[in-house]
């Protein structure tokens, strides 16, 4: 028996059992694997990571620096950083296996290791029971499922059988000579193959439901990448390769026996391809000319199997989502209480709007399940500064703001919150705590909420991002803060609301906003370095929305003013006090 | 230039010939006619036959000023003696008497008419004098601005000495002047009726005064000092607009108001204009009169009644607007907004702000148009205020070049006195931000050597975004550079580092602690005042042994004489000593701490002069600049230290200063405030001191009042509080009884020998007549800052609700439309893109 199950020993198992192991929890780590990580012995197929590795941002500040390693997990040792690890900005895949495994190593984090979990299922007595593939049974109180998104989606289309799959596709380049290539998927790993087999094939042809949406533009990071995009260019540069729309699930592939390569076909009643006695009825027809090789690369999902059947386990939707299992934003399983997920399986929260399906966005939302389940099963509170004055506190807002890592790659998930008490003066800061559950701080976090509340979220301009946008247009950028609202790029926006808002409100909150309409809103000018320290620019008028909120004088005074007004008033402004 | 007097009569030099220098002769007839001039007449007296030589000197110099004398000048004539029966021939000495209305004004030694400057000088001034008053008390300042404002006549009051360029551009306008202006000046001026509201008086000699009493409110009238520089030129054009009777104009309409702007801007002034809110339209007049009668010329005040005048702001909040125009050449428009505490130090604060800025803009502007090219001409009109505030939106940029002119928005006007401090000091940001080597910055590796190692550290917090960490660096690196290459003063930058700062629970900044030497490191923060000799004595007693042992009399000759207390402990026995090093280690970040051995005590024991001592017994001292204090006792606990030693430090008469206010203020108990002027201490004063001294050292109010008193030399912060005490008016020894709960009775003591008890316990009784009440402030925010869901109201970007009935599910299914697979001519696309931040129906 364990009070925790963590089932999954890549970076979101690890990551969890990295903050289980500090809090001194009873846990235990399944991994199927000989060792951590091992999804990467074989993922990316041609080895490169894609997350960025950048070592050198002129700063000395470790927090801000880890906005920029994209690959390190969160610990208390520095020498588990990626950083240190490769000096590639795409670091080599095994360079990840090695880090993932001193990780695992270096912290002691308890995993046992070969050991394939399934048949997952609650009990009666509200205990999870599971077994391995040696029919071993464990029982724990609460699972956490960090299994990934490892199975690859194969839609069962007429013709699959003919598809190869990226999970076993060649990465011997000699094998697409002089090949006609239909590539399926237009994400990251279709691209990366068309980028690593362009110099070997006659044509590649990308097919997939929705048109290209490039990272820069739509500022998800798992959209398609600059370092992958070179079928654009030879596409768009009319170098025979291109790009087309189509959904998957509806194609059908036939092998001509003719000639023995495949066609895709509109529909069963028209089959046209050589060897058969139609013609098409349309002449012109992109793929009339058939390939030589179709290959899949149309991702991954939840291997759902894991579970017994007995287990009420949701999809998160039916199509873009489906992939993921339904959860709370507590991380908590819809369906199943106690079932509680970790690492990029809980990206149905923020898909295509944040970083939680990857690294340097989840070992953030693992802390904070780990944070989440530290008070509701043990009485821990969530962290907090707190501060006497407001004074003090804009000095840590404007700190955190420029420095945190976890607010900036998950923005407009995790969230800053301060509560203020009844007098708007003292107040108590959480750190990344969930924007999704704000109107549950006390029931998640253990902190009253007796007064007002700011919530400052990172975000980028409401019509910035999305496929199709131009993310380089001329006048881009807000110039003044008088006009901050209008910021394009991530800069930090702060909610005011003088009570806290209900579930209600922030699921009826307006289209493209991250939070409810607050009764008072401030933006911080944009600013591509992000940095907003300008005293003018960014400072002042910080201070002037929390004096206008919280109704009190921020200025600073030098002592003699402090006396003189001492001698002069009945009260003292906060910086005297 | 010489103004150059109207000469009564006509005149011209007759010259004559006496040993080659021709003079009027005067006959005792002429020279009675010429004694009457109204405008003066100077009369040489002439004894001796034969001239002499500082005689011909004399006439020498003034025949050489003749020119600029000329007709218009005053006239000279030679009256010889000899032949003379007038009665000024009475006195021997051969001199100058200068006539006036028939009266001898003055006489003149021929010594001292070296020159034709010196002759012209003199002259001009001997005759003229009357026309300056010399002010020697600040009664007769007094006495003249109550007769001014009883009359409506302002004053122009010059603190100069006579021969000094101010004082002769003050005394030719003064003749110029036909009696308006009252001029007047002072040699050696005290009053601190000008320094009380503004405590800015550094360079007291030169300085210009104007007093409006044309705008007298009663007997008191706006003054103000006049900061231009002294020219022709400036000072009929301070005349004028005094004549003007016009500081402040009160505007009751919009088209006054854009008058009133477009001609004050045409004529090269700035505009000041304060919009008051409901009940605010007095105290808008006298600021805006205080503030223009010191920047006149150069500023036009206007006060906008906002219950009449269609302007947003101030009408419904009760309180005052202030914006600014400069030139429109310059197309400076800037607006302050609302005034905080509505004092007037700090509306001048806010003006010399915006004209810095202003000046900088200046500067920036005669870079890109060399001064020898004309500027091109403005492409931006002046803009009404009623403009600025219904839009809420600056002069909106019309070409490439007006990128340049960007406006200032008031909300980003900076008016944080410690944050424009430091972030307008190059060199501290410098030393802040980019010094790395005049000092030494922690990281994560040093800083764990530095608490982990042994030498004595004082480590100071500092992050970037704070100010007053800032100011505290500027200080911290003061008394770093007084080691000489060993420093143990550190600091950490918390932005740079904040793991480190982190692990040391570091979230509020400055913060400063304290490694003592030797394998206790326990860090002792610091929780002083921010100033350089409180924290240099913090370092000293950090840096020495809790406590330092004398074993032997010479040891005594190491430990220096410091002005801060020394705790001795004189321990004869094991227990006393061990109590007494116990007690070091709880009082030691307090007061140095001496453990003096037996066999030491007999240098001492002379100096401790205490009868009720056995000499035996372990006993505890407080020895400031090498005196014991009176009150030394025996001790058997640490408790016992520590109350010995407070008491011993107990003072009840203390000196209000920045150090000590905010301990003294969060005391329960009134406080009874003399002020003390220790430039000029005042026979009054120190007898009232004495008085005070003795009751505050008497139990007759122990634990009631805490006796205090502050120095009120001009420009310091109690010359501040007694003026706002007083209301500017007191004599003799000033006294005030600050009652915590919000007033304060105030006192002129003019009789020293009447029992002052009596006065404090009426006080404490609350029978006095309260002379100040403390102002309510409730330091709310001074800016609204921008209202930017307002302005995505205004601009149509604020959220429209309309929740999409649109499902995740039902967006992502593909529509199929038919036709065959083409490169962006899909066959099957998905359905319009339809924004829905609902992938959730649940939290």
């Amino acid at each position: 028996y364990k009070e925790y199950c963590v089932i999954g020993a890549g970076p979101g198992g690890l990551q969890m059992a990295y903050f289980l192991e500090n809090a001194a929890r009873d846990y235990i780590v399944f991994e199927k694997g000989y060792g951590a990580g091992t999804f990467y012995l074989k993922y990316p197929i041609h080895r490169l990571l894609i997350s960025i590795n950048k070592r050198n941002t002129g700063k000395t500040n470790k927090e801000f620096n880890f906005r920029h390693d994209w690959n390190s997990l969160v610990s208390h040792d520095e020498s588990l950083q990626m950083t240190k690890y490769s000096e590639d900005f795409f670091p080599p895949a095994d360079t990840l296996v090695q880090y993932l495994n001193d990780f695992a190593t270096k912290l002691n984090l308890k995993i046992q290791y070969n050991s394939t979990i399934h048949d997952v299922m609650k009990r009666e007595d509200k205990l999870f029971q599971m077994w391995d593939q040696h029919d071993n049974t464990y029982t724990c109180k609460y699972v956490i499922m960090a299994t990934g998104i490892a199975k690859p989606k194969e839609p069962q289309f007429q013709g699959h059988e003919y598809v190869d799959g990226y999970e076993d596709l060649s990465v011997n380049r000699s094998d697409f000579e002089k090949q006609s290539v239909l590539i399926l998927g237009r994400g990251n790993a279709a691209h990366e193959t068309a980028q690593h087999i362009m110099g070997n094939t006659n044509v590649i042809h990308m097919m997939s439901r929705s048109t290209t949406r490039l990272a820069w533009a739509t500022h998800y990071v798992g959209d398609l990448r600059a370092l992958n995009n070179g079928i654009l260019d030879t596409y768009q540069l009319k170098s025979l390769d291109g790009l087309f729309e189509g959904d998957v699930n509806e194609l059908i592939v036939t092998k001509s026996p003719l000639d023995g390569r495949l066609y895709i076909l509109h529909d069963n009643k028209t089959l046209t391809s050589p060897g058969q006695d139609k013609l098409p009825k349309v002449d012109n027809d992109a793929t009339r000319e058939g390939y030589d090789r179709i290959i899949r690369c149309i991702g991954f999902e939840f291997d759902f199997e894991i579970f017994h059947p007995s287990m009420n386990v949701k999809r998160a939707g039916l199509r873009r989502t489906a992939k993921y299992p339904k959860i709370s934003f507590s991380y908590e399983s819809i369906g199943v209480k106690g079932l509680y997920y970790a690492g990029t399986n809980t990206h149905s929260l923020d898909h295509r709007k944040s970083a939680g399906g990857f690294i340097h966005g989840y070992r953030y939302t693992v802390r904070t399940l780990h944070r989440i389940l530290e008070w509701r099963n043990h009485g821990v509170q969530w962290p907090a500064v707190k501060f006497n004055n407001p004074q003090d506190l804009m000095t840590h807002m404007t700190k955190r703001i420029n420095e945190a890592s976890d607010i900036y790659q998950m923005f407009s998930v995790l969230c800053e919150v301060i509560i203020f008490d009844e007098n708007k003066y003292s107040s108590t800061y959480l750190e990344a705590y969930p924007c999704a559950l704000v109107s549950r701080i006390q029931k998640i976090t253990g902190h009253p909420v007796p007064g007002p509340m700011i919530v400052i979220n990172l975000e980028y301009g409401k019509n910035f991002s999305g496929p199709g946008k131009d993310p380089f247009k001329r006048g881009r950028a807000a110039y003044s803060a008088s006009v901050a609202h209008r910021s394009n790029f991530l800069h930090p926006v702060y909610y005011y609301y003088e009570k806290q808002y209900t579930d209600k409100d922030y699921l009826n909150k307006p289209p493209k906003w991250g939070l409810p309409v607050p009764d008072r809103i401030h933006h911080t000018l944009e600013e591509f370095t992000t940095k907003f320290d300008a005293v003018r620019t960014h400072s002042l008028p910080l201070r002037r929305f929390l004096e206008d909120v919280l109704g009190v004088d921020l200025r600073n005074f030098f002592a003699t003013e402090c006396m003189l007004i001492s001698l002069t008033t009945s009260t003292l402004p906060p910086g005297c006090q | 230039m010489f103004v150059k007097l109207l000469f009564a009569i006509s005149f011209c030099f007759v010259i004559c010939d006496a040993e080659d220098l021709s003079f009027p002769q005067l006959s005792d007839t002429e020279l009675n006619l010429h004694k009457k001039s109204s405008i003066g007449y100077g009369v040489f007296l002439r004894h001796k036959k034969d001239l002499t030589e500082h005689f011909s000197n004399a006439l020498s110099s003034v025949l050489t000023v003749t020119e600029s004398l000329n007709s218009n000048g005053p006239a000279v004539g030679v009256l010889n003696c000899n032949e003379s029966s007038d009665v000024i021939c009475e006195d021997k000495e051969e001199k100058l008497l200068l006539f006036k209305d028939g009266e001898v004004v003055n006489s003149v030694d021929l010594d001292y008419i070296s020159t034709p400057e010196d002759a012209e000088f003199l002259i001009v001034t001997l005759l003229n004098e009357d026309l300056m008053l010399n002010v020697t008390k600040s009664e007769d300042l007094h006495e003249l601005v109550q007769t001014a404002a009883k009359n409506k006549k302002n004053i122009i009051l010059a603190i100069s000495n006579p021969g000094e360029l101010l004082h002769q551009a003050l005394l030719n306008a003064a003749l110029e002047s036909n009696g308006e202006p009252i001029f007047a000046y002072t040699m050696d001026f005290e009053n601190p009726f000008f320094t009380a509201d503004n405590g800015r008086i550094k360079n007291i000699n030169g300085e210009l005064w104007v007093i409006m009493c044309s705008l007298a409110h009663g007997e008191k009238c706006p003054y103000g000092q006049y900061k231009a520089t002294i020219t022709s030129n400036t000072v009929p054009a301070l005349l004028r607009h005094m004549q003007q009777d016009s500081f402040a104009t009160i505007i009751n309409d919009n088209a006054t108001l854009n008058n009133e702007i477009e001609s004050g801007l045409d004529t090269g002034k700035d505009i000041v204009i304060l919009t008051a809110g409901k009940g605010k339209l007095e105290r808008a007049l006298k600021i805006s009169e205080s503030l223009c009668s010191i920047n006149f010329p150069f500023s036009k005040c206007l006060v906008v009644d906002g219950q009449t005048v269609q302007t947003p702001v101030a009408t419904s909040e009760g309180r005052i607007y202030m914006s600014f125009k400069t030139q429109p050449d310059i197309e400076q428009e800037i607006m302050v907004g609302y005034l905080g505490s509505e004092s007037f130090g700090e509306v001048e604060q806010h003006y010399e702000r915006l004209n810095e800025h202003r000046l900088i803009y200046e500067r920036s502007l005669k870079y890109r148009f060399p001064l020898s090219e004309e500027r091109p001409p403005s492409k931006r009109k002046a803009i009404s205020l009623t403009e600025i505030n219904e839009t809420n939106e600056p002069i909106v940029a019309d070409d490439e070049e007006s990128r340049f002119n960007e406006p200032v928005y008031v909300q980003e006007i900076q008016d944080d006195a410690v944050m424009h401090a430091v972030h307008t000091n190059k060199a501290l940001k410098d030393l802040y931000l980019f010094d790395f080597k005049s000092y030494s910055r922690l990281t994560d590796v040093t800083y764990e050597k530095v608490i982990t190692g042994s030498d004595f550290a004082v480590i100071l917090f500092t992050h970037e975004f704070n100010p007053k960490a800032l100011a505290a660096l500027a200080t911290f690196i003061e008394i770093h550079r007084t080691y000489a290459g060993n420093s143990p003063l550190h600091r950490v930058e918390c932005f740079d580092w904040p793991d480190v700062c982190q692990k040391a629970e570091v979230t509020t900044y400055p913060r400063m602690f304290f490694y003592r030497s030797g394998n206790d490191r326990t860090p002792h923060e610091y929780k002083g005042i921010w100033m350089q000799s409180e924290i240099e004595a913090a370092i000293r007693r950090y840096s020495l042994a809790w406590p330092m042992v004398v074993q032997k009399e010479s040891d005594l000759d190491k430990i220096s004489a410091t002005s801060e207390p020394i705790v001795c402990g004189i321990a004869f026995t094991e227990q006393g000593e061990k109590v007494f090093r116990e007690a070091a280690q709880v009082i030691g970040g307090d007061y140095q701490v001496l453990l003096i051995k037996k066999s030491a005590v007999s240098s001492i024991k002379p100096m401790l002069n205490n009868r009720q001592w056995d000499g035996k017994s372990d006993l505890i001292a407080v020895n400031i600049n090498t005196k014991f204090l009176p009150y030394k006792k025996t001790f058997s606990t640490v408790e016992d230290v520590k109350q010995i030693v407070a008491k011993a430090l107990e003072k009840n008469w203390v000196e209000l200063s920045v150090i000590n206010f905010q301990k003294l203020m969060a005391a329960p108990e009134p406080l009874v405030i003399q002020y003390i002027d220790k430039s000029a201490v005042s026979r009054d004063q120190l007898e009232l001191r004495q008085q005070l001294e003795k009751i505050a050292n008497s139990e007759k109010f122990y634990g009631k009042i805490l006796f205090t008193w502050m120095d009120s030399t001009p420009n310091t912060a109690g010359n501040y509080a007694l003026h706002m005490h007083s209301g500017g008016e007191w004599e003799g020894a000033p006294i005030a009884f600050f009652n915590k709960k919000g007033s304060v009775n105030f006192k002129s003591v003019t009789d020293t020998k009447e029992d002052i008890t009596s006065w404090l316990n009426s006080c404490l009784e609350g029978k006095e007549k309260i002379s100040y009440k403390l102002r309510n402030e409730e330091w709310k925010g001074r800016l609204p800052g921008y209202d930017l869901l307002q302005i995505m109201k205004d601009e149509g970007t604020y959220p429209v609700f309309q929740p999409s009935k649109v499902t995740e599910e039902e967006q992502e299914k593909p529509k199929p439309t038919g036709g065959r697979f083409h490169g962006g001519k899909p066959t099957i696309h998905a359905a319009p893109a339809v924004v829905t931040n609902k992938p959730h129906t649940e939290l």
